[in-house]
């Protein structure tokens, strides 16, 4: 119990609180929001940003930033059309090596950052920018159609109705990752480096091992995320996944992972990915024009960590707090 | 509600703190204490370690918000809720940790969040000729466009009273400022603090030395469990009766301990240069033995150990034996796969990850030892730790508290129970005591004698020459990055002998 009350308590807990209430007031308005249906595409379409958000998160642990997750899922997804359209590869083989593929690409982006001492945000531009240009040389724009029906169902598929295999995947990466990052040296050695790095060398981490494996890991789970998306639409175009990069990190950020490294979980980013994709689909129960989107989805992020801030921070709290007191006395006098 | 009025103001009261009580999750960090300034005192404010002093004084410069009580002002109530109000009361604090911007100038930084502006611009001339104006009353002078991380610790020391002077402050906290100088530097900071004083500037004057407390202060508040002891002139205490009130319980001086030490040699090393560093360093370490190393500040002491322990790396032409045998080592994980351990002088920059429990900063490098299936074990792990907190008596409220919510001290004696705990042969300590009270140093000193007693290789590199001899078996005196000397016969020593083979 004492657990339950202290979850909500966290960024994540606040978090999932403004996706109920979210729910809850579209529920009341349009009488639709808690179908099978819904939810189910719903899950569906959040979960690739929640996939990308996992690997955000581990790189944001760190006290890092990955910025090219997004173009290396393109790539991926790319190879994976290229594999199965014109090479007719198994797609099931098709998928499993270029989503491998992800591991060298996020690999480059490690290198360059542990071993030239390069900024994250810097190196992961360049590599973002580069991965990008691949796939325009690549396709020139054109889109790959005709994949296989079995990669689409594979990707897409619903059991019974109402759970889809993309949510299973995302509950099996999830406890895998979070078991690595709870119980396993690696996992804990990438919280002590985002807690402070100069204490982890200290201590004997072999800091630069780490990070090379968290933007490998990063890489691998992007990568996950394009090839499944590029299953999905049975197709590959250029702009698959353009929105993951930001989207990746509100997730993350809104599931309480820190900025600055060293503070965050994986779950926290689940209900942060939640959120987002459920303020998409109000907009569109609602009626409300698409171009909205994205202003409507700004605004709840703010909204939802001023609260977070607010809660955290006593010289805020205690502002309000005067000011509310100070208030009610000003009524009491007159 | 209770309602707390100032006391009567006829003996030049400028501050006023009654009754203020503090709680943080856990701990009640102030438990109705109170502070009383006067016009031109310089006010001693001691107390152990988490005794609450800084929490009062974070108070004070509206850096923390209090729970119950008062402040006044020259009679009237203060309500300061950020650290600007503060300052525009002229209430200005020198924090013990250094917080200036490295890369800006010495006159930029002296001026920060304070600029001299005309008509909209930063006056650059007139910034430089008021920061040597100040620094001219700290009695120092340097190029004042340097950027700030050229000067040593000291005068970057001296650099952040400057800027707090440049408040013009009717109060002036410092807290700590001498432990970073050399006795001619703090002496000419009393100096300074003399002329504060005629100027009528109230201030307040934290430290753990408590001569300075005797020689320099008018007044002393001595503060224990976030509560007030006593206010006395200084004329009407004694050192003694001020350490029995701080500590509650009559604490012995620092005792030196005669030890036997084995003749096998753990750790050698011979001709260890770094350019601008030191040069040419030889010394041995045997089993058993707390090696004390001695010499002024910037002399090279912390340079040669983090050379020693991997940090850096030395120039060719050293050679490292570890009980006997070369070995290179040129990482700190080579340093731990040899066997030894490091703490550092920077506790909050190296030491600890604050954001991490107690017992994760205590297991972090023993994670190897503690798996199941290549699963961290963390029942393991729960009993090490609870181990021991117990054994050093460690003030945590639980092993799952964050370390940054502990005192100094108690940090302290995690971050050294991480390398006991992983069974180091050879410990490296970098002032182990800074900035930590009586009680606990005189833990802590024990502590370093029993880990030595197991035949554990201690070096305790210290700045205070009452440690070093208190503590060392023998003791290396470095001066200018070069070994001066070494004192094997630590009994018949004094402080000027150790002075002697340094200047030599």
């Amino acid at each position: 119990m004492n657990k339950i009350i202290k979850f909500f308590k966290t960024t994540a807990g606040m978090v999932l609180i403004v996706t109920l209430l979210v729910g809850i007031a579209v529920q009341i308005a349009t009488n639709n929001f808690f179908t099978a249906y819904n939810i189910s595409t719903l899950t569906r379409a959040a979960s690739f940003v929640i996939i990308v958000g996992f690997a955000q998160t581990i790189v944001l642990l760190t006290g890092g930033i990955d910025l090219s997750v997004a173009t290396i899922g393109s790539v991926c997804g790319m190879a994976n059309a290229i594999f199965m359209v014109q090479y007719g590869m198994n797609p099931f083989l098709s998928i499993f090596v270029t989503t491998l593929f992800g591991i060298p690409l996020g690999a480059v982006n490690g290198f360059f950052i542990t071993k030239f001492k390069l900024t994250p945000f810097i190196v992961t531009l360049a590599t973002m920018e580069i991965y990008q240009g691949v796939v325009y040389v690549v396709t020139k724009g054109m889109p790959i159609t005709g994949m296989p029906d079995s990669a689409g169902n594979f990707a897409d598929g619903v059991i019974g109705g109402i759970l889809p295999n993309i949510v299973i995947m995302v509950a099996v990466i999830c406890t895998i990752l979070t078991i690595m990052l709870k119980r396993t040296r690696f996992g804990r050695y990438i919280y002590a480096l985002g807690g402070n790095r100069s204490c982890a060398k200290i201590v004997g981490i072999p800091t630069e091992r780490i990070e090379i494996l968290v933007y490998c890991l990063s890489g691998l789970l992007s990568a996950f995320a394009g090839v499944m998306m590029s299953c999905k639409l049975e197709s590959f175009q250029a702009t698959i996944g353009e929105s993951w990069q930001m989207g990746s990190i509100t997730a993350a950020v809104l599931g309480g992972t820190s900025m600055l490294g060293g503070f965050g979980s994986v779950v926290g980013t689940i209900i942060g990915g939640l959120l987002t994709g459920v303020i998409s689909t109000c907009i569109t129960l609602l009626r409300v024009s698409s171009y909205w989107e994205t202003i409507v989805t700004g605004v709840v992020v703010l909204i939802a960590l001023l609260i977070d801030a607010v809660k955290d921070n006593e010289a805020f709290r205690e502002k309000f707090s005067r000011r509310f007191k100070s208030r009610k006395k000003r009524t009491t006098y007159e | 509600m209770e309602i707390i009025q100032p006391s009567d103001q006829n003996d030049n009261c400028i501050i006023e703190m009654k009754n203020i009580t503090k709680v943080f999750p856990g701990t009640k960090a102030l438990d109705r204490a109170s502070l009383k300034l006067r016009k031109g005192e310089v006010h001693a404010l001691v107390g152990e370690n988490g005794a609450g002093k800084s929490t009062l004084m974070n108070i004070l410069t509206g850096q923390f918000f209090m729970d119950e009580g008062k402040i006044f002002m020259g009679g009237e109530p203060l309500r300061l809720s950020s650290p600007e109000e503060a300052l525009k009361k002229n209430i200005v604090l020198v924090p013990q940790e250094l917080n200036l911007v490295p890369e800006a100038s010495v006159a930029e930084n002296i001026f920060l969040g304070n600029e001299i502006v005309r008509s909209g611009m930063i006056d650059s001339k007139a910034t430089r000729n008021k920061a040597k104006e100040i620094l001219k009353i700290l009695n120092v002078e340097i190029d004042v466009t340097q950027p700030v991380k050229k000067l040593s610790a000291a005068y970057q020391q001296l650099v952040s009273i400057a800027r707090a002077l440049a408040y013009t402050p009717k109060v002036l906290i410092l807290d700590e400022p001498t432990s970073v100088l050399t006795n001619v530097e703090a002496k000419n900071l009393f100096q300074s603090m003399k002329l504060l004083k005629q100027q009528g500037t109230a201030m307040v004057f934290i430290t753990h030395h408590l001569d300075e407390v005797m020689e320099q202060a008018d007044r002393v508040t001595i503060m224990k469990d976030g509560k007030l002891v006593e206010e006395v002139p200084i004329s009407e205490i004694t050192k003694d009766k001020m350490i029995t009130k701080m500590a509650g319980k009559k604490v012995q001086k620092l005792q030196r301990v005669k030890r036997n030490v084995s003749d096998e040699i753990f750790y050698e090393a011979k001709h260890l240069s770094r350019a601008g560093e030191f040069e040419d360093i030889s010394f041995n370490i045997r089993k058993g033995e707390i090696l004390g190393v001695s010499g002024l500040v910037g002399a090279g002491r912390t340079e040669i150990f983090k050379c020693v322990f991997g940090i850096t790396q030395s120039e060719p032409g050293a050679h490292i034996y570890i009980e006997g045998k070369e070995v290179e080592i040129n990482s700190p994980i080579s340093a731990i796969t040899h066997g030894m351990g490091y703490v550092s002088e920077e506790r909050r920059h190296d030491g600890i990850t604050p954001g991490m429990s107690v017992m994760e900063n205590l297991v972090l490098p023993s994670y190897g030892q503690m798996l199941t299936h290549g699963l961290i074990n963390y029942k393991k792990a729960a009993s090490v730790t609870n181990q021991y907190i117990k054994k050093m008596s460690i003030k945590t409220a639980s092993r799952e508290t964050l370390i940054k919510n502990l005192s100094g001290g108690n940090q302290q004696k995690v971050i050294v129970a991480r390398w006991i705990s992983k069974g180091v042969k050879m410990l490296i300590l970098d002032e182990p005591t800074r900035g930590i009270d009586v009680n606990a140093k005189d833990e802590i000193h024990n502590l370093i004698r029993q880990l030595a007693d197991q035949g554990v290789a201690v070096v305790v590199i210290s700045s205070e020459m009452d440690e070093v001899l208190a503590l060392a078996d023998r003791i290396m005196v470095i001066h200018r990055g070069k070994v001066s000397g070494f004192i094997d016969d630590v009994d018949m020593t004094t402080q000027e002998d150790v002075l002697k083979v340094a200047f030599q």
